[in-house]
Formats: structure tokens, sequence, C-alpha cells
């Protein structure tokens, strides 16, 4: 499922305007983005959790030079999903 | 995570509001239908794309053996499917700290230079090891042993007879005059004097120090230098044209030696080249004639008459010597090639791709010139010392001590006349 797709399938659901729509997808993705690089975590109900997570420098040996060297720490987006979500996709 | 940092979909309903120019109602309408169809396309089709945010998408998780914690039974957890979320590029790249970014393309950079400085380096000492190993496969190498051979073979005529040939090296120019009479007199008055055997023919050289009287032909300049010459052979030849300069010009000769010993270098490896096929042949006719004493005398004759045209067709002075040389070295392996019975091994080798005798001899024997011998052991399996099949199966000879000792300036210099031969056949 595409963007467009989605757009089409929420303006078919509320009734709203492709365009409304798309300004509201448009100011609502924008506004996920702003929050989590400013380390807030979105929480939707029913949906899932959506953050950004720390990970802590860790120690690891190099595959082929066997030496052992310090990986800093990185920041990766994570999403967990809700179990509402998880039974809606287990079932089918 | 802290209660403040979590955002609710209320909380997320006012800023999308905000930023757009939509009611509260309205967006929060909108935001309920987002996530629900959300959740149908994934339920629907397995991912969801969003512009600006990233995929969401679904992944089968298999299913796996665990534990029961309580009862130690193994149970299988059942598989089951997980929503995923990957950001876009743009996004993600976002999130990764600026300064690590930089930063890490810079570090390889300065080890990239270092690690050439090393290269360039190491690659130096290699360049050197291989000029000093003289591990001759192909026949460029094989010429400059040969050069090699007739170097220490110099120095040793010179231990023995430093006149001969210093005189021809402390002046350039005049080497014409002098060195055909020098070199080529000692050979023919010495042969009918010599004892059959052609290893003898190595005593020519000493007479040689008798006849230094004859010398005074040269320039009185030459006769300055020449005690200090005697008392210190080898390295004389250094020395000597910076004695009659002032002292403070002591690097501008040595700088005038190094050049002299580096023309004196090229013109015997010159020499040896133009007479090369020359010498061989006679020196086949020598092997020929070994049976006859007289003839074999006549033969040498022939040879050093044949010398003597030569050297005085051309110039140089070195020509003599060397091929004095060549004619000790083909005759004094006469008779040894098939000498040595091998029935004492060390033990078995079997070849690979990359594997040399030399460099079998280096690591058994300690020095890369007494392959010779392996190869002689191991004749019967070895057609061509130069291309040894791979997996051929070696034996390793035990070797006397006095044949092979690395630091026995005479054992390596048997051991590759030995080598010329076998590289001959």
């Amino acid at each position: 499922m595409t963007t467009k797709d989605l757009i089409t399938a929420i303006a078919a659901d509320t009734g709203m305007r492709k365009q409304d729509v798309e300004r509201l997808l448009e100011a609502t993705t924008d506004a996920c983005v702003e929050q989590l690089l400013d380390g807030k975590s979105i929480q939707v109900q029913n949906f899932g959790t959506l953050e950004i997570k720390t990970k802590a420098e860790r120690q690891f040996i190099h595959p082929t030079t066997g030496k052992r060297q310090v990986a800093p720490e990185k920041k990766q987006f994570s999403f967990k999903q809700n179990s509402v979500l998880k039974e809606a996709v287990n079932n089918k | 995570m802290k209660t403040e940092d979590r955002l609710y979909l209320n909380d997320l309903q006012t800023i999308v509001a905000e930023k757009s120019s939509f009611s509260e109602n309205q967006t929060g309408f909108f935001l309920n239908s987002l996530f629900q169809q959300i959740t149908k396309g994934l339920a629907t089709d397995g991912q969801v794309r969003i512009n600006g945010l990233g995929k969401f998408k679904v992944q089968w998780n298999e299913p796996r053996k665990s534990v029961n914690v309580a009862t130690g039974e193994q149970i299988l957890l059942p598989g089951y499917n997980k929503v995923v979320f990957t950001p876009e590029t743009q996004l993600k790249n976002r999130i990764t700290p600026a300064p690590v970014a930089v930063k890490e393309p810079d570090k390889p950079a300065d080890d990239a230079i270092k690690r050439l400085g090393e290269q360039a380096i190491e690659i130096n000492s290699i360049i050197a090891e291989i000029n000093s190993m003289e591990v001759k496969e192909e026949k460029k190498e094989e010429i400059q042993n040969i050069q090699e051979v007739q170097e220490v073979q110099e120095v040793q005529e010179v231990q023995e007879v430093p006149e001969v040939q210093e005189v021809p090296e402390v002046q350039e120019v005049p080497e014409v005059q002098e060195t055909p009479e020098i070199p080529e007199t000692p050979d023919t008055p010495d042969t009918p004097d010599t004892p059959d055997t052609p290893e003898t023919l190595e005593t020519p050289e000493t007479p040689d120090t008798p006849e230094t009287p004859e010398t005074p032909d040269t320039p009185d300049t030459t006769y300055i230098f020449r005690p200090a010459e005697e008392d210190t052979p080898v390295q004389t030849e250094e020395p000597t044209p910076a004695q009659p300069q002032p002292r403070k010009r002591h690097s501008q000769a040595w700088l005038l030696v190094g050049m002299l010993l580096v023309i004196v270098c090229l013109l015997l490896i010159l020499a040896y080249l133009i007479f090369r096929p020359q010498i061989k042949q006679k020196a086949d006719e020598l092997l020929a004639l070994t049976g006859d004493q007289t003839q074999f005398i006549e033969a040498i004759n022939d040879t050093t008459d044949f010398i003597d045209s030569t050297s005085l067709q051309q110039p140089f002075d070195t020509i003599a010597p060397a091929t004095d040389n060549a004619i000790q070295d083909s005759t004094a392996q006469v008779q040894e090639p098939e000498e040595r019975v091998y029935n004492d091994f060390l033990g078995t080798k079997v070849l690979n791709n990359g594997s040399r005798l030399a460099q079998i001899a280096r690591e058994i024997y300690g020095s890369p010139y007494f392959w010779v011998y392996i190869y002689e052991a191991n004749k019967d399996v070895i057609p061509d010392p130069n291309n040894i099949p791979k997996g051929t199966r070696i034996r390793i000879p035990n070797l006397p001590p006095e044949l092979s000792d690395p630091d026995d300036e005479q054992c390596i210099a048997k051991a590759q006349a030995l080598e010329k031969i076998i590289l001959k056949n």
C-alpha cells in the first residue's frame, strides 16, 4: 500500500477530500518526525509505539582483523506493535 | 521513558491541528481513520508506505523452540506476524550523529596514507631482500647472478694478486696499453709447467706475484700506491685514489671511487656477455679433451691465445680475469657432478605450486645456493629445475657439513659453479 492508496482509503473512509487528506497526512508525518527527533515517542492506541531508541556503545571483535573495537552509541528507529495490531495482522 | 516524553494520539492531534489549518475535531477524525487504514493495509497488503516517514511492514517470525522455565519442558513457541518499521533513508540519516559521519571518512584517509607509507617501506625492504637473495629462476636473474659470481671471484683474485687488478683501476684511460700484458703472459708460460689435472688451473694466478716486476711499465703514480694496497688487499681500491688528493676532498674521492667501481663492473658484465658463447664453446672443447693431457694443454694454450687476440681487440682490462674464471669454473666442474651419491636423507617433501628449490635449500641448509644438491639428489623426478610440476615428491639429502656450510665462501662458490652447469644443461 503506497501513500496514494492510503490517501484514497482514508478519503473513502472519512468522506474528506483527497487534497485535505493529503495535507493532513503531510502535517502528521512532519509532526511525527519533528517529535521523534525531539526525543519523544508516539504511542497510538490499538496500533503501537514509534520511537527513536539509543543503542549503547558496545565492544566488538573485528571479524577479519580480530581486534577489539568499540562501536559508538547510535540511534535507531523502533516500532513496537500493539496487541490489537498484532491480532489484526495475524488473523486474516 | 519518562511520561512527558510520551505523545498520545490526542497530543499528536493538537500538534497536527496547529500545523495544518484544520480543526482538532477534523484532525482527530483523520488520525483515527489513518491508523485504522494503516492497520487494514498491513493486514491486506502486508506493507504500508508513508512518504516522508517510512515503511510499515509485516514480518513473519518463525516458530522457535524454547524451554518452560518452571518445568524444564521443551515447548514450541508458535510463529507470528510482526509489524516492523523501516525509516526512509533521508530520515535515518538525520538521526545518525553528524560529527561521527564527518570523522569516519577522515580517519580512514589518514590511515590509508600511513598504510601507504608502511607499504612503501615494506616493498623497499622486500626489494632489498630479493636483491640480496639472488634466487635465480629466470634468465635475467641468472645473468645477475653471474655478475655476482664474477665479482666474488674478482675480489678473491684481488686478495691473491693485488697488483694485477689495481693497476687498471687506478687509471681508467690508459688501460689499453698495460692490461693485455699482465693477465695473458702468466697463463701461457704456466700451463706447460703445471700438472695435468684441470683444477691446477687455479695456480696460474698465484704465479702472477713474481711477475709484478713486469708492471713497472705502469706510470709512476701507481708505484706510490702499491705498498698501501698490498697491506689491505680487499678494500684498497677505495682509499688508494683518495691518498694523492688532500684529505678535504675525501667525499669527492669516494664518489670517484664509487663511479670507478661501477664502470669496472659494467665493463666486466659487458665483456662477459660478449665473450660468453665463445668461451662456452672453448670450454666444451676442453671438456671433450680432458682425457688427453697434451691435447688438453694445447687446448688451454689455444684458449689463452684466443683470449690474447680478443683482449687485444677490446680495450677492456677486465676481460682476461673474467675468462680465466670461466675456464676455471668449467674445468673444475668437470669432475664434480657425478661424484656425489645421496644415501642419507633428512626426509621427503611434496612440492606445491609456489615451491622453489632455492627456497627449500634456504630453509634447510641456510643458503639458497645449495638447491643444486637437492636437485642432484632428485634428478630422476625433476627434469627441469626451473619448472617443477606441482605435487612432485622430492627427497631432501643430508649434506655433509663441508658441502653445506652457508658461511663458507668456498662451499657457496662450489654450489654456484655446479648451478652454472645445471642451468646450462
